[in-house]
């Protein structure tokens, strides 16, 4: 098989949707198919194993929670060929998909639907050598929400330019927020969403200021103090969360021998409907 | 039409109360063969443009009118724009250039890097070399800084920032006209030298802050004037209360495409404590 595009899914208590969307992944022409088995308690990898042999999969056993973006880049690194597209399993492609993806999908590019969708938001393409440029996905984030924004913004920042495939190739199965949330520890999206929010405008600006990717040890510290932030506003039923980082100076003293410039980095977010 | 022996050269210098010095150093910066020379008049009260004229009619001057306050940033700038050579070439009026000046820095020039005076000293800090591609790519000397300093540190900061890397050239043939403190604030608002460098650090370091943001080269220029009135207004209050330090506060737009629904709101600003370094804490250069 020539292939020159790896459709990666993912799996956890998706496989009823995933029974109708991925003979329409495995009929793409210059394809391969990646499925990730993040731990389905509905035994996804046996089932494509059975019925889609020429569909890789990846067994992941270790996590009891799901985890989007790690099991996306799981399937990305057992991936061979020079361009990714991440598609849900709930997502229906229309036939000539791959090609249209092949076809836009360039150097320096990265490939969304237009229009899109909530339920088509993190479907998207790139090149190989651009996912991995800038560390591919950020496996800190909990939950839904912000996390492909995140590398969007980031591919971005890498010099790669979002372009568009028609959102007529894609559709997407209707479902519950039930499911969305099923594996995540906190059950209401939105406050996922407001955590995940939080930690990413405040992760791309520390990242600019000192000019360098976080550890994942920097990271994972940020994330709970955004979490922290979150959870004390929803525990205390207000409309409101903020977030202070204070940077030491380590930029301005290197070049500079007047002053000294630590920064305060001040972030807030504000909600009507707690709910929402 | 050009010369066969034009260097790709242009000498800006500028003056306001420098006469004196111009007149010690002009000859010797026309005296290098094949440059291009190019005096600038800040509106100096010295007559300069007319005795340029009288005394060097091959020096082209600019001349500015009903400027009381001498803006290095915006001198500097109009004589790049009257330039018509390759590598741009910018000395001050009391630099006094060895003849081996130009043919040295000829062969110091590289496409992709911009050229200073090794060793250096604090008169020849803003004496240096560029090619007019990257200078005017930076829109030039940042007009926002007013008074004396720190408009070259910035505009290396800037060139680096753009990709180009410096190289020296011998700064033996650099000789500076001594003089005292008095001359370099003579036509500034705030006369007040180590101040003014403060606040004109401050605001540079700023500045790189919201460069490295928005990941632009270029910061609007309503923007830079914005954040400049804003630090020094405050330093110069926390200066007349005998404060060194300052603090600055600035709101910045939420540009990241987060799909939020309605009704939420994000906010984002950040805070810059400025404390000066002692004298006696800097270390050696």
């Amino acid at each position: 098989m020539n292939a020159n595009l790896s459709l990666i899914t993912t799996c956890k208590g998706r496989l009823h949707h995933l029974q109708r969307t991925l003979p329409l992944m495995a009929a793409q022409a210059n394809v391969e198919c990646i499925v990730v088995d993040y731990g389905c308690p509905q035994g996804t990898a046996d089932w494509v194993a059975e019925n889609h042999s020429l569909v890789r999969v990846i067994r992941v056993d270790d996590d009891p929670m799901f985890n989007q973006c790690r099991a996306r880049n799981l399937g990305a690194i057992a991936a061979r060929t020079p361009v990714f597209c991440f598609v849900d399993a709930d997502i229906m492609l229309a036939p000539d998909f791959s090609s249209g993806i092949l076809r836009d999908c360039r150097d320096k590019t990265f490939l969304r639907a237009q229009p899109v969708t909530i339920e088509t938001w993190g479907t998207f393409a790139c090149r190989r050598e651009d996912f991995w440029r800038v560390g591919g996905y950020d496996e800190v984030y909990e939950g839904w929400g912000a996390s492909p924004e995140d590398l969007f913004l980031r591919l971005a920042a890498a010099g790669c330019t979002e372009n568009r495939f028609s959102g007529k190739l894609i559709s997407s199965i209707p479902h519950g927020d039930g499911e969305r949330t099923a594996f995540y520890g906190n059950k209401n999206r939105w406050w996922q969403h407001r955590t995940n929010s939080l930690y990413l405008i405040a992760k791309l600006d520390v990242m600019k200021l000192l000019g360098t990717e976080l550890s994942l040890g920097q990271r994972k510290a940020l994330y709970v103090r955004a979490k922290q932030a979150i959870e004390a506003a929803r525990s205390a039923a207000q409309n409101g969360a903020s977030l202070e980082i204070s940077l030491a100076d380590v930029t301005t003293r290197t070049m500079n021998l007047l002053i000294q410039l630590d920064r305060t980095l001040s972030y807030s977010i504000h909600w009507t409907n707690p709910s929402e | 039409m050009s010369d066969p022996a034009d260097l790709p050269l242009s000498i800006i210098v500028t003056c306001k109360g420098r006469l004196d010095h111009l007149r010690q150093s002009l000859p010797r910066m026309e005296a290098q063969a094949g440059c291009e020379c190019i005096v600038v008049d800040y509106d100096c009260p010295d007559g300069t443009a007319a005795w340029v004229r009288r005394n060097h009619p091959r020096v082209r001057t600019v001349e500015v009118r009903n400027a009381p306050r001498f803006q290095a940033s915006r001198a500097r700038n109009l004589g790049a724009r009257a330039a018509t050579r390759e590598w741009l070439v910018f000395l001050d009026a009391d630099i006094l250039v060895e003849q081996t000046f130009s043919s040295a820095l000829v062969g110091a020039l590289r496409y992709g890097h911009f050229l200073r005076p090794a060793p250096l000293t604090r008169e020849t800090m803003g004496s240096f070399a560029c090619h007019r591609g990257d200078f005017f790519a930076l829109d030039g000397f940042d007009e926002a800084l007013e008074g004396y300093g720190g408009e070259d540190s910035d505009m290396y900061f800037r060139l680096r920032h753009f990709g180009r890397s410096h190289l020296t050239f011998d700064g033996r043939s650099l000789r500076p006209i001594p003089h005292d403190d008095r001359l370099r604030s003579a036509h500034h608002e705030n006369p007040d030298i180590e101040l003014n460098m403060l606040i004109n650090a401050s605001y540079n370091h700023i500045k790189y802050d919201l460069m490295r943001e928005s990941g632009q080269h270029l910061i609007p220029e309503e923007t830079r004037r914005g954040v400049y009135s804003e630090v020094k207004r405050t330093l110069i209050d926390n200066w007349r209360r005998g404060e060194r330090s300052g603090r600055i506060t600035i709101t910045l737009p939420i540009r990241h495409l987060i799909r939020v629904p309605d009704g939420w709101a994000i906010r984002r600003s950040w805070t810059f404590d400025i404390e000066p370094v002692a004298e006696s804490a800097r270390p050696a250069r």
